[in-house]
């Protein structure tokens, strides 16, 4: 018989690694209402597959893989998922803060776009590594070898650092 | 720009995500009680009651096939319909190993190919309906012969016949230029990726640009 998961540590899990949710949902959707959907569907994804998280091994690496594959498969749909919930709410929210830095949002903003510019590997590999994570963890998110992601990230490098100084030209 | 710049850019951003998240408790709530099911899960009974019947319509066939074995016009209908229940088979029980081994926490490539050969399997559907297309005199021989004893072969006139027999040796090139040309591969041609976007509903332009993506990265040779 299948023991229920533990929706407490569910919650707290999530909450403390909403960030993951957050970034990928943005660098995946350009629209407000498909990155609420995709919210949605990665943490209904997360919570199926929760009974199967086993604890030695580290919960973002775990989640990175449910939320990306989510991310993908929404994507390539190229339309909108089914709604889980019956009711328009936001999962995740971003508050408004006016003491941002202009240059530093500037930033931010392209960075974001270059992002959800890159091919759909590509942007998986991108956040994982901004995000610090190290080849050999990227490569088993991924599924790919370690030279495989260096080679890749190389390139994907290269391509940021053309967009960044073209757009400062 | 240098990484360790973008970086830091990064880091601002998620100190920025750090102080603005908030995540919606009651939704998140909601999103838990919601009954636990895989979108598969209704692919996969359909899939597992198709694969019943092609059991039975197998059996049959072959019950058939052994009862009028020496009857040319009757052995050769059941044979070329069991060769495509059999293809017809093989194909969904491909679908359902793929459907019960789905697993999102697995690494990104394995489960996206897998996705994407789920859909090519379901799209070989489409295919074999052409491929079986210059068979259809099959079902007329058999069911007249199962149904009311009668065999449309020897009653109806020779001339009626020679018109089919043409007709089918017209149709089947074309019928196997259709299933070959009904693949991905062909994607760009537009008719090709409108049947197997009406059969799939779903955006096969975009699985494709994964399949090159997937492709590049195991023939580049890194």
């Amino acid at each position: 018989m299948n023991i229920p998961p533990d929706k407490e540590i569910f919650v707290q899990l999530i909450t403390e690694n909403k960030g993951i949710i957050f970034k990928i949902c943005n660098s995946y959707c350009a629209k407000k209402s498909d990155r609420d959907d995709l919210a949605q569907e990665i943490v209904y994804n997360l919570w199926k597959s929760f009974l199967s998280f086993n604890p030695g091994f580290k919960f973002s690496t775990w989640m990175y893989r449910i939320a990306l594959n989510v991310a993908i498969s929404f994507y390539r749909k190229g339309r909108k998922a089914e709604k889980y919930i019956p009711f328009p709410e936001t999962l995740i929210v971003l508050e408004e803060n006016k003491e941002a830095n202009s240059e530093v949002e500037l930033n931010i903003r392209l960075l974001q776009l270059f992002i959800s510019e890159l091919k759909e590997i590509d942007k998986s590999i991108m956040l994982l590594l901004l995000d610090d994570k190290g080849y050999k963890e990227i490569a088993e998110i991924i599924g790919i070898t370690e030279t495989d992601v260096a080679t890749k990230i190389n390139r994907i490098k290269d391509k940021l650092r053309n967009n960044f100084s073209n757009n400062t030209k | 720009m240098e990484l360790s710049e973008i970086k830091s850019i990064w880091q601002a951003y998620d100190t920025k995500l750090e102080k603005s998240l908030k995540l919606n408790i009651h939704c998140l709530e909601m999103i838990q009680t919601q009954k636990v099911k895989s979108k598969l899960t209704p692919l996969l009974w359909f899939r597992v009651v198709e694969i019943i019947l092609y059991i039975v319509v197998i059996f049959w066939l072959t019950g058939f096939l052994y009862k009028h074995f020496f009857e040319f016009q009757f052995a050769v209908s059941a044979l070329a319909l069991i060769g495509f229940f059999i293809i017809a088979f093989i194909n969904c029980l491909k679908q359902i190993i793929i459907i019960k081994q789905m697993d999102y926490s697995h690494d990104i490539v394995t489960i996206q190919s897998s996705l994407i050969t789920l859909q090519t399997y379901i799209a070989n559907y489409v295919r074999l309906t052409f491929l079986c297309m210059p068979t259809y005199l099959a079902y007329p021989i058999i069911a007249f012969k199962v149904l009311a004893n009668f065999d449309i072969v020897s009653q109806l006139s020779r001339n009626w016949w020679t018109a089919q027999i043409i007709f089918t040796i017209i149709l089947t090139p074309m019928c196997i230029w259709l299933y070959r040309q009904v693949t991905y591969k062909n994607i760009h041609k537009r008719w090709v990726k409108f049947i197997l976007e009406k059969s799939l509903s779903t955006s096969v332009t975009k699985a494709m640009v994964f399949i090159k993506e997937l492709q590049t990265l195991k023939h580049e040779g890194f």
